[in-house]
């Protein structure tokens, strides 16, 4: 009973959030700064910030994350903070090496009202950017939005940063990426590969937040989108955004700065998600669906119809962020499972739109809430009031999970307590076979568990 | 961008020694009085399945009903895919005075049933023990039916079953279809000599054993990026594991070709998952002798040691450099290992299984640091 | 041989659509070599129906497949012993081929007896044993003697007929057993169980009815068996057969030999579970019965009619396919399946006798096809052909539905929830519902686009 002072009123709340489904800005706009090679992110605020962060980062991931902060004193929160990102700027450079600066703000530093546009462009005239060197900056104010929009704000910071437009088109495709795993991130390009698209994908963590050991500390691991790529995307001929919250202001971005036509797409989560995400590459590659994918498919179908008996009216409660939640969402509703209980802690009315839509005509009682009030406190009233078979969710959801006794899938950012997350890709096909064989091993464990001795049998 | 430390790469031809293991007792294959709980099925089985990785063949077990029944009752179980095997369905005339005319009708009927190219037919206990000669019904039934344009080409399969189990089976029946449709047989019923030549790239045969469709993806993707091609018997890759079909498929597509089981003999060198089987039984051992190709027998390659044998011996035959995703695989396998090793450091573990994935599980284990305590499993092998 | 269509002559008599000539149906023939039958073997058939028998050993005597392969494969549930999960086996090798296993199978029954102390040794004879020539009768008649354990031969050596003929050995290793146990205080309002085997528990739902209008259950064979139970069988004053394949040969030598009349029923569906109590109240002419019965139906009917709504409404105007082992059984799904609305569109079974499938005719609508002894390549042809939406069978049929996008319902050894009686009606239209109206078919390829309706998800699962 970790949680026993979770009740079962549920009363409206507007001024406290109790253990939140989210969390700030900043380290959605560090992680996406990790998706460029040879890039170093730093925080412009106080030193807590950004070790924070790190520590998440590397919890998660299992992986060192360099990050530099400004280290506010208390005069610079007086004073303001450009001599401290200035000095930052010109040190990083000398020390670190980067190709990139990745600056974003805090609640400090916007609250003090520090222009991040004028400090940077401050440091390029006062000779601290060197030759061929960059700095790009996000606005992240931690008052605002979630760490969804903090890595929506970084990819649009690259995008003004980094792209250029030249005369000659390349008829490349970009991709953007919502958040999501660099192993789903991996996959995403190598479906997109199989279409036989030429592409640049941003932010890419793959091979830089799952890399491999090599036997050195690289500080600047080979992954990543390079600064050769970004700076000819603006040529390509077509952008697709994977993810409305988090990808979806940078694809719109690309359309109006450069006017590469764009499409907005779900993070391929489960099979009509990818369906649809094969059917937009199809629109702009014009060729067929290759039989590896098809066969991939095929395969993902078999399992869902051999074991559709064991998923059937199944309710499940999940946490998270946007764009993983709409795709989830939507292949639990066709694979006959009902998810019952949808938090977000990230607002936007846009979700909400989506998730209703999802079971418009279906006479389904979902709860669904995001934004302001919508933390795991009312989510674990909910299911104290109406159980589920299954919660699916970050780390944060295993003290609801072994207080309520219910089978949990660790899905989303961050997980703290378990790995593979950053090696094996749910987006996809065969990240949604990964997703099947996950949830029916839980099911079926607990039937092996809870089952008397006279009902536990070897085929189940 | 960084170079990759290259000692650290798959080493191309070394042998891998064996880190030091801990004492195992290890106790005789004797016999208890009684079989409780066995940790094997029967020799048929495999035999059976290695044809489920042939194309466009079909099985025939000479034998009762059952035998069929239950094989394919126990593979759709774990496969969860449509598994038809015929049986010549033994009566008690049959039983007394022999099943050969149950099984040339069994054969009749599995041609107008199945239009196979390959028929291979496999024995059982009861005919085993009656002393049914599967060879001569199958020579019998070809001479009686000589010159029929569509008649299949024959395996017989003349495996006692109380000589082993199913992983037996399995690798004793792959040395059959290698014998005849590779080799063709000192005796051929059939030379294999309408088989088109193998192609340009050079290939490699992979004799996986008992494995999962995924696995043998696994394999021939990683055969294909050392620079080979690579001939999996049994390639149950699709024939195991296919998705949701418009029509029925009484054989589903795929499978090792008559191109491959050619391609063949032109191996660069084959690898075989199977210490423990008998070199009578081993179809890398056969292609070895009669073509002096040479071979690499392995237990399963779980972990990075056995792993890096496998590749490093891929390469030394292709001569390639390992490419960049496998050498990242490996690298980001050994990131997963001093991420998780803590978690695992000391635990003790009971393993059973077939022998040679008992092996393949125990050098993992070991790698990981965890403490093999009880390895246990129903071959009959010392 | 005609190669047109991939049906082989010698089956062509043992297919038959209704409306299509005069009803004639090829029936009992040991099955096709070569024909991929769906059937198993004599061993198969004595298996199942003595392996519910919890506080015996069953051992298998042969080479380790058949043990292995029979291993924990049905459901039948135990209230108490559970030593018919394990498996035995004396697994056979090359020299007791050559040399007999006699004394193997000796040495393994005295290592049983002794570690386990059973209540009765079953010894399966499988293929081998019947060829080596093993007597396996003097082995037990030896090892009862000197263990006082009774160890009971079951001639089902693979080849020696059909799976029909191993229920008949079944039966005679059961008679064995019967009439050696003490009758004195058994009621004269009691019955027998037969062919009923526990799958899911379905024994225990049967049993509690039976209780509610006042009847002694003396013995269940085989579910949740009892060894002295069945020795103490002969003193019922009934036997209530079910699964009549099974176990009907056992109720008329009882009959013979201790003049027990026996009834033929049916515990699935409504209409055959009422028909059943209704039958033994009648049998018995017991006022305090009848009523009894008359208040188990009405209160079951009240508590089952209007979960069933739903379903029915969800399920009107599907179509079924049935292949089942029995034919009785088919009886029963076809009336289950249009107590939910649906209709039947192929039935057939491994073991039905002539007399079951002139009954089946009459029960099917014009075009309905009738198969015995089937196999893949010909049920998978009518399931494209009918165009089913369900398909009810076993293990082996599950994939081939599966591939073609056709829903599916174990009403074999894998099912796991209890069929029988009034509370299993209600659980068959769920599991029918759950597959049938599941929305994972709208991506199948034989049924992609045809605006298949995804699962209403507005019906309460059971608590």
């Amino acid at each position: 009973m970790l949680l026993r002072h979770t009740s079962t009123d549920v009363a409206e709340r507007n001024a406290l959030t109790v253990n939140p489904a989210k969390t700030c800005q900043p380290i959605g706009a560090m992680y996406a700064a990790l998706g460029i090679h040879g890039c170093l992110p730093h925080s412009h605020g106080s030193q807590g910030c950004c070790s924070y962060h790190r520590s998440t980062l590397t919890r998660h991931y299992k992986e060192p994350v360099m990050a530099a902060t400004s280290s506010f004193t208390e005069g610079a929160s007086v004073f303001g903070g450009q001599a401290n990102l200035l000095k930052a700027i010109e040190t990083i450079f000398s020390v670190y090496k980067p190709e990139v600066i990745a600056v974003h703000s805090t609640c400090l530093s916007e609250t003090i009202g520090d222009d991040l546009n004028q400090i940077v462009q401050k440091a390029r005239d006062d000779g601290k950017v060197p030759e061929g060197k960059k700095v790009i900056f996000a606005s992240t104010p931690s008052y605002v939005g979630s760490h969804v929009t903090g890595y929506a704000n970084m990819v649009q910071g690259i995008i003004r940063g980094l792209v250029e437009r030249h005369a000659e088109p390349t008829g490349k495709l970009n991709i953007i990426p919502g958040w999501c795993e660099p192993a789903d991130m991996a996959e995403i390009k190598r479906i997109a590969l199989a279409m036989g698209a030429d592409v640049t994908m941003f932010p890419d963590t793959s091979n830089v937040m799952n890399a491999p050991m090599t036997g050195k500390h690289e500080f600047y691991p080979r992954g990543g989108a390079t600064l050769e790529e970004l700076s000819r995307a603006g040529d390509a001929a077509y952008t697709i955004g994977l993810g409305k919250f988090t990808a979806g202001p940078g694809a719109e971005m690309m359309d109006k700065n450069f006017s590469t036509p764009h499409s907005l797409q779900d993070l391929p989560y489960g099979l009509a998600a990818t369906d649809r995400y094969i059917m937009a590459l199809k629109r702009v590659t014009g060729g067929d669906v290759p039989e590896e994918l098809n066969t991939e498919r095929g395969r993902l179908l078999d399992m869902m119809t051999d074991m559709h008996q064991y998923l059937h009216g199944k309710r499940v409660a999940i946490f998270g962020d946007p764009d993983l939640l709409v795709p989830l969402t939507e292949f639990l509703r066709d694979l006959d499972m009902r998810p019952v209980q949808v938090i977000s802690g990230t607002p936007g009315k846009a979700f909400a739109k989506r998730m209703k839509e999802l079971f418009e005509g279906r006479n389904a009682q979902v709860n669904i809430k995001n934004g302001q009030g919508a933390d795991m406190f009312l989510l674990h009233q909910w299911m104290k009031n109406e159980p589920v078979d299954l919660l699916i969710g970050n780390s944060y959801g295993k003290y609801i999970a072994r207080d309520e006794d219910t089978s949990f899938l660790r899905m989303g950012f961050p997980i703290l307590d378990r790995v593979g997350h950053s090696y094996f890709p749910y987006v996809g096909y065969t990240g949604a076979m990964r997703l099947l064989e996950k949830m029916l091993g839980l099911f079926m464990d607990r039937q092996d568990r809870d089952a008397p001795e006279e009902r536990f049998e070897l085929a189940m | 961008m960084k170079t990759t430390d290259t000692s650290n790469n798959v080493p191309a031809n070394e042998t891998v020694a064996t880190a030091p293991v801990r004492p195992l007792k290890i106790s005789k294959p004797g016999r208890a009085p009684v079989t409780h709980n066995a940790c094997t099925v029967c020799l048929p089985l495999g035999v059976s399945l290695a044809f489920r990785g042939v194309e466009n063949a079909v099985v025939v077990l000479h034998g009762s009903q059952g035998c069929a029944t239950y094989i394919r009752r126990y593979l759709i179980s774990h496969f969860k895919e449509p598994v038809d095997i015929a049986s010549s369905s033994f009566t008690e005339a049959s039983a007394v005075f022999g099943g050969a005319q149950n099984l040339k009708t069994a054969i009749d009927n599995v041609r107008i049933s199945y239009t196979p190219a390959i028929i291979a037919v496999g024995t059982t206990c009861l005919a085993d023990t009656i002393g049914e000669d599967v060879s001569m019904i199958v020579r019998e039934y070809i001479k009686e039916h000589e010159g029929e344009g569509d008649l299949p080409l024959f395996v017989p399969l003349p495996i006692p079953n109380s000589r082993g189990t199913h992983i037996d089976g399995l690798h004793q029946a792959c040395r059959a279809a290698v014998e005849y449709l590779s080799l063709g047989p000192e005796d051929s019923f059939q030379a294999p000599a309408e088989l088109p030549l193998a192609d340009a790239t050079t290939p490699v045969g992979i004799f996986p054993g008992l494995v999962s469709p995924a696995d043998i993806r696994y394999l021939k993707e990683l055969v294909q990026d050392c620079g080979l091609r690579p001939v999996v018997l049994p390639d149950l890759s699709e024939t195991m594991e296919g998705g949701l079909w418009d029509q029925y498929e009484p054989i589903p597509k795929g499978g090792t070709a008559p191109a491959e089981f050619a391609a063949l003999r032109d191996a660069l060198g084959t690898v075989e998952f199977s210490t423990t089987v008998h070199k009578d039984s081993s179809a890398a051992e056969l292609l070895h002798e009669r073509l002096g190709i040479p071979l690499l027998r392995a237990p399963l390659p779980v972990g990075i040691s056995a792993t890096d044998r496998l590749i490093g011996t891929l390469l030394d035959w292709s001569g390639n450099e390992i490419s960049q995703k496998h050498q990242q695989e490996r690298d980001r396998l050994i990131d997963a290992y001093a991420d998780g090793h803590k978690y695992l450091s000391g635990l003790r573990v009971a393993v059973f299984g077939e022998e040679d994935l008992v092996l393949g599980l125990s050098g993992f284990l070991n790698e990981v640091g965890m403490e093999l305590v009880i390895a246990g499993t129903g071959g009959r092998t010392s | 041989m005609s190669k047109s269509d991939g049906v082989i002559a010698a089956r062509a008599g043992q297919i038959y659509t209704k409306g299509n000539g005069e009803f004639a149906l090829a029936c009992e023939k040991a099955s096709t070599a070569g024909a991929v039958s769906q059937r198993a073997c004599v061993f198969c058939g004595s298996r199942v129906v003595l392996y519910p028998v919890t506080d015996a050993v069953h051992v298998v005597h042969g080479p380790v497949g058949c043990a292995a392969f029979t291993w924990d494969i049905r459901g039948a549930m135990s209230s108490g012993l559970e030593l018919h999960r394990n498996s035995f086996s004396t697994d056979l090798r090359e020299n007791e081929i050559i040399h007999g296993g006699e004394p193997r199978l000796e040495e393994a029954l005295r290592h049983l007896i002794a570690k386990f102390n059973p209540k009765a040794a079953f010894v399966y004879a499988t293929c081998i044993v019947g060829v080596i020539g093993d007597d396996v009768g003097a082995i037990a008649k030896k090892v009862t003697r000197d263990t006082g354990v009774p160890v009971i031969p079951v001639h089902s050596e693979g080849f020696r007929g059909t799976k029909k003929d191993g229920y008949r050995a079944a039966c005679e290793a059961l008679e064995t057993l019967i009439g050696t146990g003490d009758t004195s205080d058994i009621s004269p309002l009691s019955i027998n169980i037969l062919g009923e085997f526990n799958l899911a528990g379905e024994a225990w739902m049967i049993q509690d009815y039976y209780r509610r209008m006042g009847i002694e259950v003396v013995s269940v064979m085989t579910g949740d068996g009892r060894v002295d139970d069945i020795r103490r069988s002969h003193g019922a004053a009934l036997n209530v057969v079910q699964c009549s394949g099974s176990m009907t040969s056992l109720a008329k030598d009882m009959e013979r030999d201790y003049g027990i009349p026996f009834l033929r029923v049916s515990y699935f569906g409504i209409e055959d579970v009422s028909q059943a109590l209704y039958d033994v109240a009648d049998f018995f002419a017991n006022e305090d019965v009848k009523r009894g019965a008359e208040k188990v139906v009405r209160e079951e009917l009240l508590e089952l009619m209007p979960r069933m709504a739903p379903y029915r409404e969800k399920l009107q105007g599907k179509s079924a396919a049935i292949y089942v082992g029995g034919a009785f059984k088919a009886f029963s799904l076809i009336k289950a399946l249009r107590t939910i609305g649906m209709r039947v569109a192929l039935v057939g079974s491994q073991t039905g006798n002539s007399e079951d499938y002139k009954l089946l005719e009459q029960m099917c609508d014009p075009g309905t096809v009738i198969v015995d002894d089937s196999n893949p390549v010909e049920l998978s042809r009518f399931i494209i052909e009918k165009d089913v939406d369900l398909f009810i069978g076993g293990v082996k049929e599950r994939p081939m539905a599966y591939k073609l996008g056709v829903a599916f319902c174990d009403h074999n050894h894998e099912r796991k929830i209890a069929l029988a009686g009034f509370e299993g009606m209600k659980n068959f239209a769920e599991e029918v519902y759950r597959s049938v109206c599941s929305p994972v078919w709208q991506f199948a390829p034989r049924r992609a686009g045809r605006g298949i309706p995804a699962s209403g998800l507005h019906i309460q699962a059971e608590a």
